[in-house]
C-alpha cells in the first residue's frame, strides 16, 4: 500500500506526524505494509526530462529553426505549472509499477485537482506537437532514402502518448481506480463541491463517495454556538444529498482534538472505511436534546460604525494590493470579501475583489452572480467591484487571436508559392492549441497588474484585494512573475539572435514589453508599502504548520506580510467548546511565536469568531468582519 | 523533386521569408531600421546585456537619427510590412511553448 501527496503544499507528514519526502518511506504498521510520499514536482520534472533531454532535443532541432543551444536553453528553464502534469506522470509510474497493490492519493485542493485530472489532454497535446515537428524529418526521410524507419524520438512520442492514454483510461476505470470527494458541511464548501463533482462527471471519471468531514456530535450541555452550528450542518447534508444523489454519502464526526500522527488516525480508520451505520448518521444529524440557549450576542452594534481597527493594520494608506492566503477550508475567501467590503465602505478609491483560484468561491460568499467581467455586488459599496477570473476564457481568446493570425501569416507566406510549408504551420497551430499547465496563475497575474495600473480609467481599480488558491498554488503563482520572465528573457535572446532572417516585429516589442512589466510586477509583489500578505490559517496544528512552511516561503520569495487572520475561534459555551476554546488559545500563542521569530517582528494577529451557520452576503460578511478581535484582547479568556 | 527538396531544405518558412523581407524591404525606408535598431537596444537592456545609462546613450544617438530622416521625408514612412513580419511571432512564440 502506498499513499501520496500530490498537493503541492503537503500535509501528509503533519498528518502521521512523520516527516515525508519524495521517496517512498515505510510507517511501522501492525499488519501488511505502507509507504507514503510526498512528490516533490520539480525534482520529478528534472529526473524526466534528464532520461529524455537528448530526443527531446533532436525532435526541437529536426522540426524548428532553433540550434542545440537555443534549444538546451528552453530546455533548462523551469516550468511554473509542472505540479499537475508531473503529478500526473508521477501517479501512472506509481500506479503501474507492480511494487504496490493500491495507491491512496492525497490531491491538492479542488480547482487545481480538477486541473490534473485535464492532464492527459495536456499530454497528448504535447505529444502531437512533437509529432508535428518529426512530421517534417520523416517526410525528407521518405523523399531522399525512399523510406523511413521510427527512431528513438518516435518512440519518446508514443511513450508520451502512451502515458497520456493509460493515465486517462486508469482514471476513468471504476474498477480501477475510484475518487473520494471531501467535503465540509458548509455552504461555500457545498458550492464548491457542486461544480467540483460536475467536472468529473464531465470528464468521465466516477465519483464513488461523497464524504463530508468534521459534522459537530451533539453537545454534552447547553450551548450559545453548538445547535446552531448541528442546524447549519444538517441542511447543508440535506443539500447535499440533493444535489449528489445516486452517489453514497459518508458523515463523519469532528474529533474534539485534531487527529494527527498513528494512533489518532487508527481511530479515525473504521470512520473512514467501514460501511457507514445509518444510527449513528442519523444521531449525527438530529437535532440538540439539551435545551437551547440564547446565544450570548453582542447588543446590536449601531451601524454605520467608524474604521474597523484592523483596517488601517493590514491596508495602510498606499497600499494597493492584499493578497489572502492559506490552506483550504480556513475561510480566505469569506475573509477576503469581508476586507474587500470594509476597504470600499471606508476609502475613497475603487476596490477590485479578484479571485485567483480555479475553483471560485466569492460570488458564493457574497451571494453575488460574478463573472470574468469586474462587476459590482449588491449590498456592497458603488465603489466595490468583483471578478472571478475565467482562465479558460482567456485563453480561448488569445488562441482564437493567434490562430487566425498564423492562417493568415502562412497564407500570405504561401503567395502564389505552390510550396505551403505545411509542417511548419501544423507545429505553430498545434502550439497555440497547448494549454500550458499553470495558465491559471499567468492570467491572474495579468489580471492583477491590468487593474492595478490600467490606462482605462474605468478598468482600473486604486487597491485589489485577491483571493488566493490555497497555499500551493498561492506560492505558485508568486514566484511566476520571476519565472515567465526568463521565458520571455530567452524567447528575446532567439529573436536577436535571429534578426537578420526574421526581422524584429511586433512580437519583439511585446516581449520587451512583457519583460519590463513582469519588472514591475516583482517590484510591486515585494514592496512592503504596496503590497502585502494575510495568511489565514485556523487555531489547529495541521494548517498552523502549513502557514510556518508558508511563512519561510513567502520570506524567500521576499513577499511582505501584512499579518494573520485566524478564523474559526470557537466561543465560550458547553463544556467541549471551552475545552476547544482552551486549545485554540495555546495554539494561536504558539502560532504568534513561530510567526515572531519567522518575521522578526509582531505582525497584527485578527482572531475571527466561528459564526453559526457561516456568514454569507455583504450584510453578514460585514457584521461577521465587526466581530474580529486582535489576538492582546482575546486570547486570554 | 530535387528542386522541392532543396527548398525544404533551406527551410520552409525561411525560404518564404526571405521573399517576404525583400518585399517589405522594398517598402521600408531608413526610419524602420533606426527603430527595429532601437528596440533591439530595449531587448538587449531587457536581457541586462547592456546598462541603462549605455541604453540610453543609444536611444539618444538612434532618436536623434531618427528625426533626421522625418525631416528629410516629408511623407510619413509605409507601413504594411511590420504586420507582416508580426506574424513570424507565432513560430517563436510556439518554441516557448513546446518545453
Amino acid at each position: 500500500m502506498l499513499v501520496v501527496s500530490t498537493d503541492p503544499a503537503h500535509s501528509l507528514g503533519d498528518a502521521f506526524s512523520r516527516p515525508l519526502g519524495p521517496r517512498p518511506r515505510r510507517l511501522p504498521t501492525r499488519r501488511g505494509s505502507l509507504r507514503a510520499t510526498e512528490l516533490d514536482a520539480d525534482a520529478a520534472l528534472a529526473r524526466w526530462l534528464d532520461q529524455r533531454r537528448e530526443r527531446l532535443a533532436t525532435i526541437a532541432l529536426r522540426g524548428t529553426y532553433l540550434d542545440r543551444e537555443d534549444v538546451d536553453r528552453f530546455l533548462s528553464l523551469s516550468l511554473p505549472g509542472v505540479d499537475e502534469l508531473i503529478g500526473l506522470v508521477e501517479l501512472g509510474r506509481l500506479a503501474r509499477a507492480a511494487r504496490y497493490d493500491d495507491v491512496v492519493v492525497d490531491t491538492a485542493p479542488t480547482g487545481h485537482t480538477l486541473r490534473l485530472l485535464q492532464m492527459p489532454a495536456t499530454l497528448r497535446e504535447i505529444a502531437s506537437v512533437l509529432d508535428d515537428m518529426q512530421a517534417k524529418h520523416r517526410f525528407l526521410a521518405r523523399s531522399l532514402a525512399g523510406s523511413y524507419r521510427a527512431d528513438t524520438a518516435d518512440a519518446l512520442i508514443a511513450e508520451i502518448e502512451e502515458e497520456a492514454e493509460g493515465t486517462a483510461a486508469l482514471l476513468r476505470d471504476p474498477a480501477r481506480s475510484a475518487f473520494s470527494w471531501v467535503m465540509l458541511p458548509e455552504a461555500l464548501s457545498l458550492e464548491e463541491s457542486r461544480d467540483g463533482v460536475s467536472a468529473l462527471r464531465a470528464a468521465g471519471i466516477a465519483v464513488g463517495e461523497i464524504v463530508v468531514n468534521r459534522l459537530t456530535p451533539p453537545p454534552p450541555g447547553p450551548c450559545a454556538l453548538c445547535p446552531a452550528r448541528r442546524r447549519a450542518e444538517a441542511a447543508v447534508v440535506r443539500s447535499a444529498r440533493t444535489a449528489f444523489r445516486g452517489i453514497p454519502m459518508r458523515l463523519i464526526a469532528a474529533e474534539e482534538t485534531e487527529p494527527a500522527g498513528f494512533a489518532a488516525l487508527r481511530r479515525l480508520g473504521p470512520a473512514v472505511l467501514d460501511p457507514p451505520r445509518a444510527d449513528r448518521e442519523r444521531r449525527l444529524l438530529a437535532p440538540a436534546r439539551a435545551p437551547r440557549v440564547a446565544r450570548a450576542r453582542r447588543p446590536p452594534s449601531r451601524r454605520p460604525a467608524g474604521v474597523p481597527w484592523w483596517l488601517p493594520q493590514v491596508m495602510p494608506r498606499g497600499r494597493r494590493l492584499l493578497l489572502f492566503g492559506g490552506k483550504g477550508g480556513v475561510g480566505k475567501t469569506s475573509a477576503a470579501s469581508a476586507a474587500a467590503l470594509e476597504l470600499a465602505a471606508h476609502r475613497t478609491g475603487k476596490v477590485l475583489l479578484l479571485s485567483a483560484d480555479p475553483a471560485h468561491s466569492i460570488g458564493d460568499a457574497l451571494r453575488a452572480r460574478l463573472g470574468d467581467v469586474p462587476r459590482a455586488v449588491p449590498g456592497g459599496s458603488a465603489r466595490l467591484r468583483a471578478r472571478e477570473l475565467d482562465a479558460d476564457r482567456a485563453l480561448r481568446e488569445a488562441r482564437a487571436r493567434y490562430r487566425d493570425a498564423v492562417d493568415q501569416l502562412f497564407d500570405a507566406l504561401r503567395g502564389g508559392s505552390h510550396l505551403d510549408p505545411a509542417f511548419d504551420r501544423a507545429v505553430v497551430q498545434d502550439l497555440i492549441a497547448l494549454a500550458p499547465p499553470g495558465l491559471d496563475e499567468l492570467f491572474a497575474i495579468v489580471a492583477v497588474t491590468s487593474a492595478l495600473v490600467s490606462g482605462d480609467e474605468r478598468e482600473r481599480a486604486d487597491a485589489v484585494v485577491l483571493d488566493t488558491a490555497p497555499t500551493g498554488h498561492a506560492l505558485r503563482l508568486l514566484a511566476l512573475p520571476d519565472a515567465a520572465r526568463q521565458w520571455v528573457q530567452a524567447l528575446l535572446a532567439v529573436l536577436l539572435k535571429y534578426r537578420e532572417v526574421v526581422g524584429l516585429g511586433k512580437l519583439a516589442e511585446e516581449l520587451v514589453q512583457m519583460s519590463k512589466q513582469l519588472r514591475e510586477l516583482e517590484a510591486l509583489l515585494r514592496d512592503p508599502d504596496r503590497t502585502a500578505f494575510v495568511a489565514v490559517t485556523r487555531a489547529a496544528e495541521l494548517p498552523r504548520r502549513e502557514t510556518e512552511r508558508l511563512l519561510e516561503e513567502l520570506a524567500r520569495l521576499r513577499i511582505p506580510i501584512a499579518g494573520f487572520l485566524v478564523n474559526a475561534m470557537t466561543p465560550p459555551g458547553c463544556a467541549r467548546c471551552r475545552r476547544t476554546a482552551a486549545r485554540e488559545a495555546a495554539e494561536v500563542r504558539a502560532l504568534a511565536r513561530r510567526a515572531r521569530s519567522l518575521t522578526g517582528r509582531e505582525r497584527p494577529m485578527i482572531l475571527a469568531p466561528m459564526t453559526a451557520p457561516e456568514p454569507r452576503g455583504p450584510r453578514a460578511l460585514r457584521e461577521w468582519s465587526r466581530a474580529w478581535r486582535p489576538l492582546a484582547a482575546a486570547a486570554p479568556r | 523533386m530535387v528542386i522541392l527538396i532543396d527548398s525544404l531544405l533551406v527551410g520552409g518558412v525561411r525560404f518564404v521569408l526571405d521573399k517576404l523581407v525583400q518585399a517589405v524591404d522594398a517598402e521600408l525606408n531608413d526610419d524602420t531600421v533606426l527603430r527595429e535598431e532601437l528596440l533591439a537596444a530595449q531587448m538587449r537592456l531587457e536581457l541586462g546585456e547592456i546598462t541603462e545609462e549605455q541604453f540610453q546613450e543609444i536611444e539618444k544617438d538612434l532618436l536623434a537619427r531618427i528625426r533626421e530622416v522625418r525631416e528629410r521625408n516629408t511623407v510619413p514612412a509605409p507601413r504594411p510590412g511590420e504586420l507582416k513580419i508580426a506574424g513570424v511571432e507565432a513560430t517563436f512564440t510556439g518554441d516557448e511553448h513546446e518545453k
